[in-house]
């Protein structure tokens, strides 16, 4: 095996020019292949964090909050009421509204605190102007991190405002992340209940230089639960309910959240985006067709190429008393260094992309997705580069090889 | 030209597989680059035609679109009305004339008409008083109402509002319509109720009607307008005259309409608010939206603009290294070539005509077959697209495609051509 890892090397090394231009080809095809199923994934970015909520057996309900028709143990308004009142709930996403108890000179500042949930935290980023997402960053003691959206308060990141919790020990507000102007942010939908989509939970938060309306700073929940804070859900909170719970159960819990407010199921809201996701994939559809006939044509052109380099090597291998079987061997593991070089120089293109901020303004990511779909795109280059040099080699025999490529 | 052939002949049949795949990328790379540049434009067209919610629009003048482009919901984007605090502010239609210009100028086509009324006076507290009490239905005071389009360069009255479907409606409307040329004069003529001036005596200091026979005559700020159309209460409240001929010492009333033919995009709506606001300023009682491109969109289309460069990038190198791996296999024949006094330059004019010759037939094959196959079909997803393309546009397409290929497949011929003969023969074929 090791002989083979080495002629397959040596293979690469001969041939090397070439086989550069075919690094770079690889390089091409794999970010084409990343960029690709991130505009895909894309498509499902407001889907996925909310995606365990919005089935037959969940409920989207809006809480009527600091209202005089609503009695205060019938309120709806926060994650103990909504387990104590609705036992079949198995997990709660909503936005909570708070506000920090500022000390000393921050107390000037004037911000609305809001609270996501552990799904959104980890499942949703918003497009930020500056800094890290909440997930990004680890935890301290005493420090509350938080990210703020574009504001005329002269918030920026890094910043420390000082607060208290509600037993009065001092903790830091530090500002870890800026959210861009007019991006996307978790928040209660508005319009016709009957059209919601997961999309709808996202609005866009612009700030307005003439209305200069104030910012808003997001904080995970449970650090709002660290501090004690009084909180209240506003008006936007999805429920998961056990998979046992009843039909009749289900128009009990609609009927008590009708009470307190409003409510729906929330399996209208999944099929709304499922629709709309369809929609935008049916767009994206050409795109992904064309890369796909670029990858195939690709891999085959530089399999071809490859094969056709290396026949000379082939016809002496043959003569030393390898057989095609071992040749095809050798040449698979001199495309494995020729896929190996081409990732690093991938990950490395879009190393530099990212770091210098040319990439800054895309949806580009890296996760489990487009591992698989890089990993695919090397299978299909190693699949051909093993059929490769058996059609051409085909029936030509070693001697009749050597004479054509003396 | 003859090696030229000899070398495509020898290309096609010694080399099968290359060739093949030579035609292959070259097709696959050609309908791509077609697809990008749709795709592109199609993208582009979405960002640019997001709606934009500016306050004040008006919801129910539609009157149909007869081409069946825009809807109801989209008319709602291109018919704004503005209302304006004459309570607090004054300004005359000297004051805001530029606006007109700047308007018509900038939108050009795209604009259909502005259209504006004024008083002869400043309105009062009382006045103000009398339209609330009134609220709308009745009797209002007399307002001079002037309009101003620009079509194929030229100024206009605006074609298509209330005031044209009314003239062009013979019940109520007697005379004609303002022709262009008056407008464009500045003639002294106008449209007007004449019967409610007799009946309900409206006339004022500066404006007042004049009878000769058949003929109807009225004064506005001490200019003569003859009256070329009459409608009856309901069709026509006011007078309309040409802009150009209208009056500076006129003060703007409390509301105006600016009708575009297609929805704005965030640009142009920029444009519009800032022209506004530059002569309205104050006046203005709703906040004019700045639009802002929605930037979580906008980073989906910059990804897909990105995948089309490093498409079009690699393409070029795929048929690089294609091309390459013809060249070493006709060392041989190159270094003959070159020992028998054949220069670098006229080999490499024979290559690249061989190349390009190649690419300017495939070009024109995958044009017609990306035309009258592909964009039928594409145009479903993308609805842009049939707009999008043409003949100058392919035309662009196969110079982009034609100067790529030409710096990628040049700059690798040279490189392997700029070795001696003697090299290239102990290289073998």
């Amino acid at each position: 095996m090791f002989t083979y890892i080495k002629l397959g090397y040596l293979e690469f090394v001969r041939n090397l020019k070439i086989n550069l231009l075919i690094v770079i080809e690889i390089a091409a095809v794999l970010i084409t292949a990343i960029f690709t199923v991130s505009s895909v994934r894309s498509q499902l970015r407001f889907y996925e964090p909310l995606s365990n909520y919005l089935n037959s057996n969940s409920l989207y309900i809006i809480p009527e909050t600091l209202s005089n028709r609503v009695s205060y143990d019938k309120q709806l308004t926060s994650y103990e009421a909504i387990f104590e009142k609705i036992p079949e709930a198995e997990s709660v996403c909503a936005q909570t509204s708070f506000s920090f108890n500022f000390t000393g000179d921050s107390m000037n500042v004037s911000i609305r605190g809001m609270g996501y949930p552990e799904e959104i935290v980890e499942g949703f980023k918003p497009l930020l102007e500056d800094g890290k997402w909440l997930s990004e960053v680890s935890q301290e003691d005493g420090v509350v991190n938080a990210v703020v959206t574009e504001n005329y308060s002269n918030l920026e990141v890094g910043n420390e405002l000082t607060a208290e919790t509600e037993s009065g020990e001092p903790i830091i507000v530090r500002i870890v992340g800026k959210i861009k102007n007019s991006a996307a942010i978790f928040k209660k939908p508005s319009g016709d209940m009957s059209s919601y989509k997961a999309d709808d939970f996202f609005p866009n938060y612009l700030i307005n230089s003439d209305t200069q309306n104030e910012p808003y700073i997001i904080v995970a929940q449970e650090d709002i639960d660290r501090c004690g804070y009084y909180y209240y859900i506003d008006k936007c909170a999805l429920i998961k309910l056990d998979d046992s719970t009843s039909d009749e159960r289900v128009e009990e819990i609609l009927s008590l959240a009708m009470s307190v407010g409003s409510g729906m199921n929330a399996e209208s809201i999944g099929e709304n985006t499922m629709d709309e996701v369809k929609t935008n994939l049916i767009f994206l559809l050409p795109i992904v067709v064309g890369v796909l006939l670029f990858t195939i044509v690709t891999t085959i052109c530089m399999s071809a190429i490859n094969a056709k380099k290396q026949l000379r090597s082939y016809g002496v291998y043959y003569i030393c008393g390898s057989r095609w079987k071992q040749c095809v061997f050798i040449s698979v593991f001199s495309s494995i260094v020729t896929a190996a070089i081409a990732a690093v120089l991938a990950a490395l293109a879009l190393f530099i992309g990212d770091k210098s901020g040319l990439l800054k303004n895309t949806v580009i990511e890296f996760g489990s997705w487009q591992l698989l779909a890089c990993l695919a795109v090397v299978v299909l280059y190693l699949i051909t580069a093993i059929i490769m040099p058996l059609a051409i080699i085909g029936r030509t025999n070693p001697r009749e090889i050597l004479k054509n490529n003396e | 030209m003859k090696y030229v052939l000899k070398n495509l002949k020898q290309f096609a049949t010694k080399n099968k597989l290359v060739f093949t795949l030579f035609i292959v990328c070259q097709v696959a790379s050609i309908l791509i680059l077609l697809l990008s540049y749709g795709v592109y434009l199609t993208y582009k067209e979405n960002l640019d035609r997001e709606y934009i919610s500016t306050s004040g629009l008006y919801g129910d003048g539609f009157f149909g679109d007869k081409d069946e482009k825009y809807s109801k919901d989209d008319y709602r984007y291109m018919l704004y009305t503005i209302y304006l605090d004459t309570e607090n502010y004054t300004k005359t239609l000297g004051e805001v004339r530029p606006m007109f210009y700047e308007l018509t100028d900038y939108f050009d086509k795209k604009l259909d008409y502005i259209e504006m009324s004024f008083l002869t006076e400043p309105m009062t507290q009382d006045d103000i008083d009398y339209y609330n009490e009134l609220n709308g239905s009745g009797t209002f005071p007399l307002y001079i109402m002037t309009m101003l389009a620009k079509h194929d360069g030229e100024y206009t009255f605006g074609k298509t509002s209330l005031l044209t479907l009314y003239t062009q409606q013979e019940r109520g409307y007697i005379g004609r319509f303002f022709t262009d040329e008056e407008v464009q004069n500045g003639d002294a003529v106008c449209i007007a109720n004449v019967d409610r001036m007799k009946n309900q005596q409206v006339e004022t200091a500066k404006v007042s009607l004049r009878e000769d026979g058949e003929d109807a005559y009225v004064t506005i700020c001490g200019t003569e307008y003859k009256v070329i159309g009459q409608g009856t209460n309901g069709l026509i409240g006011g007078i309309y005259i040409p802009f150009e001929n209208s009056p500076d010492e006129l003060y703007v009333d409390y509301a105006m309409f600016v009708k575009f033919n297609e929805p704005l995009t965030v640009e142009e709506n920029n444009k519009y608010v800032s022209i506004m606001n530059k002569y309205l300023g104050d006046m203005l009682v709703n906040d004019l939206d700045v639009a802002v491109v929605n930037v979580d969109k906008q980073t989906f289309y910059n990804t897909n603009i990105w995948l089309s460069v490093i498409i079009a990038f690699a393409a070029a190198i795929n048929l690089a290294v294609l091309y390459r791996y013809v060249l070493t296999t006709r060392r041989k024949t190159l270094a003959i070539f070159r020992l028998t006094g054949a220069t670098k330059n006229k080999i490499r004019r024979i290559y690249i005509t061989e190349t390009l010759g190649i690419s300017v037939v495939i070009f024109a094959i995958c044009t017609v077959i990306f035309n009258f196959a592909v964009l039928p079909w594409l145009t479903k997803y993308y609805p842009y697209c049939a707009e999008v393309y043409n003949l100058k546009i392919y035309g662009i397409m196969f110079l982009i495609y034609a100067a790529i290929s030409y710096i990628v497949l040049n700059a690798m011929i040279i490189a392997q051509i700029s070795r001696s003969p003697v090299e290239l023969l102990r290289e073998g074929t």
